[in-house]
């Protein structure tokens, strides 16, 4: 408690409260630009913080870090277009609010939501640090395999459009994932002799062309555009009513324990803790049909899950110097910039920045809340904008989403081609969400499968003899299994006509 | 003669790029088990994704009815009547300039061939009068470019302008 104390007169500076109030409020800013998520919001912010002392330039870098990924789920509900992997789930739900006209109780969930998830990750994240840190790092190659498998088994059964459907997608996902240059041995492969793909895909132009490309095409194809009037919305309809509210303070609070500990794990935890906390909400609620239609837990639940998860993530971070997420590698570069060394010895030889960052990020997120739930009525003015006016300029954000990743026109020509393939898939009602989240994971599944047999010899007996690694997968078999014999209960005791896809 | 489905045209399109994916697999060194090397798990992704659409062609074929009675809307019949109210002549008009966007934009530069694809984009979704649609094109890739370059560091192809 002492040293929390410590942290917040650090923290509660003029100067250290400016720098974090323009950090979140920067980051939102960058963040709601469709594409640009937190990895695109960080780099292009990164040069602002090189002028300040180490402690405001961390702290304004964290309040980066947390706007940006509420700014990108801004974005997932409004325009149905998400700004990083984590945002890819808000969509299903969130943006089916806006077409009923609950934008602003989306955003307003999202809000709060994440608002309480940060702070519950921070109360962790302050008596837990250390040891959790310990704990994760007894995590080897089968576990990360396990909960990757885990994690696309749960994908399968996300987008409500058929086990099989869903999983090809998420075929197609792991193929585009393998592109580029191997992680174990340094080859290319599936470049057909283009430079550029040495690199790999990078699921923002990936996602930006299915979603937001795809969208455009959509629109142009059902002749929606110039005749679609723009929605209008009463100041009441802002705020969520007495049954979304209600709804969604267990997802919440869910969220945010589930979140928290996934972060934990290295590999993609934000998304992964967002199809995690989905997949539960789901699984438990009365209200199962409203999922994929708009329901209020499909949006608090998986955006608490992934803020805490964020959360979660400097665990490893500031104890162990562990970077496990690209976000906070970014913050990792920021801070070696700045002449710190993250890991066991900063702690004792930087108090000051180690419990000055924690106590930024409760102002900070409490900031971020203050900022944005004023905000909402704003952001959700962009859907009175008409649709033949924000389309066009949609495209153009994307376009420059894109090309700013890597400077690299490339991309852009990846996110064209993904949105013909999107409008294609859409049209034929097939779920893109999976494409998206296999094409993150993919890579982290691969390279722990190869490196498990190595370990091994061959032998794929490792996945059982470690415990952790055992348990996942029973959980993974047990999920796919479950429904199966529940449809076959089903069936005998009320026969009735079945789909399988 | 069975109409082939919706899900079975994406099956065979997803099927076709397996087949592709695995040729081009089947040319890198496998290893073993014990010492996996970069083509071991594309072509087991290729196999397992192949098996996938031929399971999901066959689904469609015998058990067609049961499969797109749950789905509804993906049945040949309303394929036909979803095509009917689409209209792809804009489609692909703006897909084509989406494309040829890609071709220009680096030797032509950002600013210009921008401009040109939101031209192309606001007459295509008929945001009113020509003149409107190319002011505002102008003024939005104006005012973007300024931030982004100017601000955020990001330096667009410049072409003819350079």
């Amino acid at each position: 408690m002492d040293s929390l104390l410590y942290g917040l007169s650090v923290a509660i500076t003029p100067v250290n409260l400016f720098f974090c109030l323009m950090g979140a409020f920067l980051g939102t800013l960058v963040g709601v630009l469709p594409g640009i998520g937190p990895i695109g919001s960080m780099a292009l912010l990164l040069g602002i913080t090189y002028g300040l002392p180490p402690v405001t330039a961390l702290i304004m870098f964290a309040g980066i870090y947390y706007g940006s990924m509420y700014g990108g789920s801004t974005t997932s509900i409004l325009v149905n277009i998400p700004g990083e992997a984590s945002s890819v789930v808000t969509c299903m739900d969130g943006n089916k609010m806006a077409k009923k006209g609950r934008a602003g109780a989306a955003l307003f969930l999202a809000a709060v939501g994440s608002f309480v998830a940060g702070t519950v990750g921070l109360v962790f994240l302050t008596l837990l640090a250390p040891a959790l840190a310990e704990e994760a790092l007894k995590f080897g190659p089968p576990e990360y395999f396990a909960i990757a498998v885990f994690g696309l088994l749960i994908l399968s059964r996300l987008s409500g459009q058929g086990v099989i459907k869903s999983l090809l997608m998420v075929g197609v996902g792991l193929l585009l994932g393998t592109i580029g240059l191997d992680d174990v041995s340094g080859q290319s492969r599936f470049t057909f002799g283009i430079s550029d793909l040495q690199r790999g895909i990078d699921f923002v132009p990936v996602a930006m062309g299915l979603f937001g490309i795809a969208e455009l095409l959509q629109m142009v194809a059902e002749k929606s555009t110039s005749q679609q009037e723009a929605v209008k919305i009463k100041f009441r309809e802002l705020f969520p009513n007495k049954v979304e509210t209600r709804r969604s303070v267990g997802p919440v609070m869910r969220g945010s324990v589930l979140g928290f500990l996934v972060g934990l794990i290295p590999g993609p935890a934000a998304v992964i803790s967002t199809f995690l906390s989905y997949t539960l909400e789901r699984s438990i609620s009365k209200f199962k049909s409203e999922f994929g239609q708009g329901a209020p837990e499909g949006v608090a639940g998986p955006e608490s899950a992934n803020n805490a998860a964020a959360v979660g993530a400097f665990v490893p971070l500031l104890s162990l110097g562990i970077p496990f997420a690209p976000p906070t590698a970014l913050l990792l570069s920021a801070m070696l910039i700045h002449g710190i060394t993250p890991g066991p010895l900063l702690l004792t030889e930087h108090p000051e920045i180690f419990w000055g960052v924690i106590a930024s990020m409760y102002i900070g997120n409490l900031m971020l809340l203050v900022l944005n739930l004023p905000m909402v009525g704003l952001f959700v003015r962009v859907l009175r904008i008409p649709a033949n006016l924000l389309m066009p300029n949609i495209l153009l954000l994307c376009i420059i989403g894109a090309f700013a990743i890597n400077n690299s026109v490339s991309d852009v020509c990846i996110m064209m081609v993904a949105g013909a393939a999107g409008f294609i898939l859409k049209r034929y009602r097939f779920s893109v969400a999976p494409l998206i989240l296999a094409l993150v994971i993919g890579p982290m599944m691969e390279n722990s499968l190869r490196q498990s047999l190595m370990m091994s010899q061959g032998d794929i007996g490792i996945f059982v003899r470690q415990p952790i690694a055992c348990g996942v997968f029973i959980a993974a078999a047990v999920l796919l299994i479950l429904p199966v014999v529940y449809r076959i209960m089903r069936n005998k005791l009320f026969p009735k006509k079945e789909a399988f896809v | 003669m069975t109409k082939i489905t919706n899900n079975s045209k994406v099956a065979l399109g997803i099927g076709l790029l397996a087949i592709i994916y695995l040729q081009e697999a089947l040319t890198l060194p496998f290893g073993s088990a014990g010492m996996p090397d970069i083509g071991f798990v594309p072509v087991l992704e290729a196999f397992v994704l192949l098996f996938g659409c031929l399971f999901l062609i066959l689904l469609e074929q015998f058990f067609g009815d049961s499969v797109n009675g749950q789905i509804g809307d993906n049945t040949a019949e309303n394929n036909d009547k979803v095509s009917a109210d689409m209209n792809y002549k804009k489609t692909a008009v703006l897909t084509l300039a989406l494309f040829i966007y890609l071709f220009l934009l680096k030797p032509v530069g950002f600013l210009p061939a921008t401009i040109g694809l939101l031209f192309v984009c606001f007459r295509v979704m008929e945001y009113g009068k020509w003149y409107w649609s190319l002011g505002v094109s102008i003024i939005i890739v104006g005012i973007v470019n300024i931030i982004f370059t100017k601000w955020l560091g990001v330096f667009f192809p410049q072409g003819l302008l350079s």
